[in-house]
This record gives C-alpha cells, structure tokens and sequence, in this order.
C-alpha cells in the first residue's frame, strides 16, 4: 500500500469511516492510523465530516441497566489496577488479607502509639514527589472522598519553625493554586481535602510543595520556594 | 428547524426518511472562528473522564448514550445487541478516554466513532442478512430527525453538509446513508437497492469526493 499517496489515504479514509471497508482491509487500515498521522488525520476529518448524519438520529434513552453494567465492571477491574502499580509498598498493602492487616496495625500501634491510622481504601491517582529512585514521597489520591495518603519515603529535613505544604496547581491558567496541607515529615499521614480542594482535584494534573512557616502558609497561597512538583496520574489500568 | 427535502428513493422502512437535521443535545459545541477558541463540553468530559474523574464520566454518559444509543440501534436492529455494545462502548470510553485528543475532532464525534465502528465490528461478525433479518422491534428504531425543544444548534460548519448533500444524486445520498447509518456493506448497498456491485462501489467512492470537494470550497 503507497501511504505517501494523499489521495490514496483520503479515499480509504471515507471508505473505513463510511464503513464500507471491511475484513482484514478494515483491520490494517485501523492499525495503519495509529501509527500515520495522515491516516488518522483524514479519518478524524472524515469522522467530522459524517458526523450530522448520526446526531439526526433522534436519541432514544438506554434502559437504566446498562449503567449499572458499566459500573460494576469498571469497580471489578480496580483491584487488578492496584495489583499492577508498580509501587513496591502499595502493592504490599494491596495484598494483605484483611486479617493480616488487622494485625499488622495491632503490632503498628503497640510499637508507636501516636502513629496515625491509615486505612486502606481506593486510589483514582498517583503522584510520586522527588526522584523515581529515591522519592520524597508518594501521594495516593482517592477523588471520590477528596482524600490524600502521603507517605514520606525520604522526605527532606526542615528547619524548626518551617513546613512543607501540598498545593494543587489549577488545571486551567488563569485558576490559583489551592493549599491541600502539610505534608508528614515521616511516617504516613492522611488529608482531608477543603471543599474547594476537593473541587480543584477534579481538574488538577500538578502538584507543587513550597516551604511555608510552621503550620502553613499564613495567606492561603504560596508564600516560600517551590520545592517540587510533581505530575497526577492516573493509577494505571488494567488495559 | 429547517429540514432538507430532497428527491428520495425509499428502499425500505428502516431507512425511509430524507430529513437531515443537524443539531444535537448531547453535548454543547460551539466555534469561534475568528478567536480560534473553541467550546467542547464532551472533550472536557472525556478528558476529565480519562484522570479518572468519575463524576465526569457520569455526566458523559447521562448527556450522550441516548445519541449514541440511537446510533447503535440503528445499524444493530436489536435492542439487546444495542444494549450490550452501549455498555461495551462505555466500558471501552472509561479505559480509553486517554487516547481521545481534541485534535481528533469534537468529543462528540470520536464518541460516535468508537460506536459506530464498534456495531459494525458486531454486524459483521454475526453475519447479518443482506436485509435485516431481525426487523422485530423496527417500531422502537427511531426515525430520523427529532423535535426535541431542548436541542442546540451546531454550529454552521455541520449545516453544510446539509448543503452539500443536496448536490448528491438520491441514489448516492442512498447508498452513503445506507453505509454509515445502518452499517451496509456495498455487496449489502447493492441488493438493497437492486444496482449492480459495481455501480454501487463507484456511485459511492465518487458521492464521497463530490461530498469532501463541496465541503472544503
């Protein structure tokens, strides 16, 4: 097939979006776009092009059980989500039993009582703080209660009288930055997101951690350096 | 709401309306052309929907599976097998909305894509009659065009195909009809409107030239 061929790739595109390309042709035409971008540019413009054709059709409601369907299987296919993340001490909690870790936490408590209690529950995003082979820390973000689990893993000495504050950077330009709290020195700690935080999370692709005064930011922005930043990503997917 | 009249062959109860009417509710879409800003409420949901942002993805899912629902309906026939590539195709979204960038085109038409090509894979597969064998809830498969009061206007770039379709001759308005709303393959096209094979693969590769050069003059 001579993919240089402009007029070539246009006719192939109307036909496949059309949808008169069929069998193996169909296939490698598919494949062939994901890796040419004149391929994928032509069927993106014909896709557009069509595009009237289907929205005249007039909607018909779907019944309330296919909802239900997709849900129940995008909830089934988490655990095999944590399963895959490649952080080693996640992957760890992921697999203890819940007797295991009643224990665990038993023995965690009596060797140091003031330790906070972490409780193990779903993680939508990740972010890893510092370097991948020596991280600060490791953040898990769980976007339906607006929960953050940090976790110091090296995380940096700080004068007294300072902290470490998490910010969500806004997704859109022209949004501010919002605190999200502080992180733990050691240990593990977990964050209550603000509402408004909260909100922001649904938006936000970047964290940040500035030096702050003991206790945060007295103005509610960042007041001392930036530290890190960091990217949200999504756990990763079972596909 | 304007509807396009056009000299129509009928071929069938399926396919029997010649309104196009370009509009939809599912999604507000709106161009700026002189500001090359754009408002895309289905791109927003589908990006948001790939940082795992499940609100969003409810709300995808609440403002466009009736549209693409209608879509599957029609090249399916069977409300089951409707049913069944719907949530397949949401499953599908949730997983892959990452791989949906805006200069793929509107929200709305990569949603549609991904559907389409989904009940034509599901068509194909299950070796469909040459004419639907399964016709039993032909009554629930809507007619095109619809009077929703609620429905937004696309934006006038859509309105032209509207135009430029009424430059086709009906049977290749026929045959592209046919092929992109029911799924028909030309060997399909071809007994459906009793022409010979070949007539129709040239009718249609020559009404979709005709249809792009209209659409870029």
């Amino acid at each position: 097939m001579k993919l240089l061929d402009p007029t070539l790739v246009e006719r192939l595109a109307a036909e496949y979006v059309v949808g008169v390309m069929r069998g193996a042709a169909r296939a490698r035409f598919a494949r062939i776009a994901q890796t040419h971008a004149l391929a994928s540019r032509a069927i993106a413009a014909w896709e557009q092009r069509l595009l009237p054709l289907a929205i005249g059709l007039a909607p018909v409601a779907p019944p309330a059980h296919v909802w239900r369907t997709v849900t129940a299987q995008i909830a089934r296919a988490r655990p095999s989500r944590a399963a895959r993340d490649p952080a080693a001490f996640r992957w760890r909690l992921a697999a203890i039993g819940l007797g295991a870790a009643l224990a665990l936490s038993w023995l965690w408590m009596i060797g140091q009582p003031t330790a906070p209690s972490v409780r193990v529950d779903r993680t939508d995003r990740i972010a890893l703080i510092g370097s991948a082979n020596d991280p600060a820390w490791l953040l898990e973000f769980d976007d339906e209660t607006g929960s953050v689990r940090a976790r110091a893993v090296s995380a940096p000495d700080v004068q007294p009288g300072q902290s470490l504050e998490l910010w969500l950077m806004p997704g859109q330009s022209d949004g501010v930055p919002l605190s999200a709290g502080l992180l733990p020195s050691t240990g593990t700690a977990k964050i209550e997101l603000s509402a408004d935080a909260r909100a922001l999370l649904q938006t936000s692709q970047l964290v940040a951690v500035s030096l702050e005064p003991l206790g945060g930011s007295p103005t509610g922005a960042p007041t001392g350096p930036v530290l890190f930043t960091a990217a949200l990503v999504r756990a990763p997917s079972d596909t | 709401m304007s509807k396009l009249s056009i000299n129509y062959v009928p071929s069938g109860a399926l396919d029997a309306s010649p309104a196009l009417v370009i509009r939809s509710k599912a999604c507000k879409y709106s161009a700026m052309v002189a500001t090359a800003s754009r408002e895309d409420e289905c791109a927003e949901m589908l990006m948001a929907s790939a940082r795992g942002d499940e609100h969003a993805f409810r709300k995808l899912y609440e403002r466009t599976s009736p549209q693409l629902f209608a879509v599957l309906l029609r090249i399916l026939q069977t409300r089951s097998l409707a049913e069944d590539a719907l949530q397949e195709v949401f499953v599908s979204v949730w997983r892959n909305a990452g791989s949906y960038a805006p200069d793929r085109g509107t929200g709305l038409s990569w949603l549609i894509a991904v559907s389409r090509y989904k009940a034509i894979d599901i068509r194909r597969k299950r070796r469909f009659e040459t004419v639907a064998a399964s016709i039993e809830d032909t009554a629930n498969i809507p007619d095109d065009g619809s009077n929703d009061p609620g429905a937004v206007e696309l934006p006038s770039q859509h309105r032209r195909l509207e135009n430029c379709m009424r430059e086709l001759s009906p049977q290749q308005l026929q045959a592209i009809r046919l092929a992109y709303l029911q799924g028909l393959t030309h060997q399909e096209i071809a007994v459906r409107i009793s022409s010979p094979l070949g007539t129709v693969k040239s009718w249609l590769r020559r009404a979709l030239g005709a249809l792009r050069e209209c659409l870029e003059r």
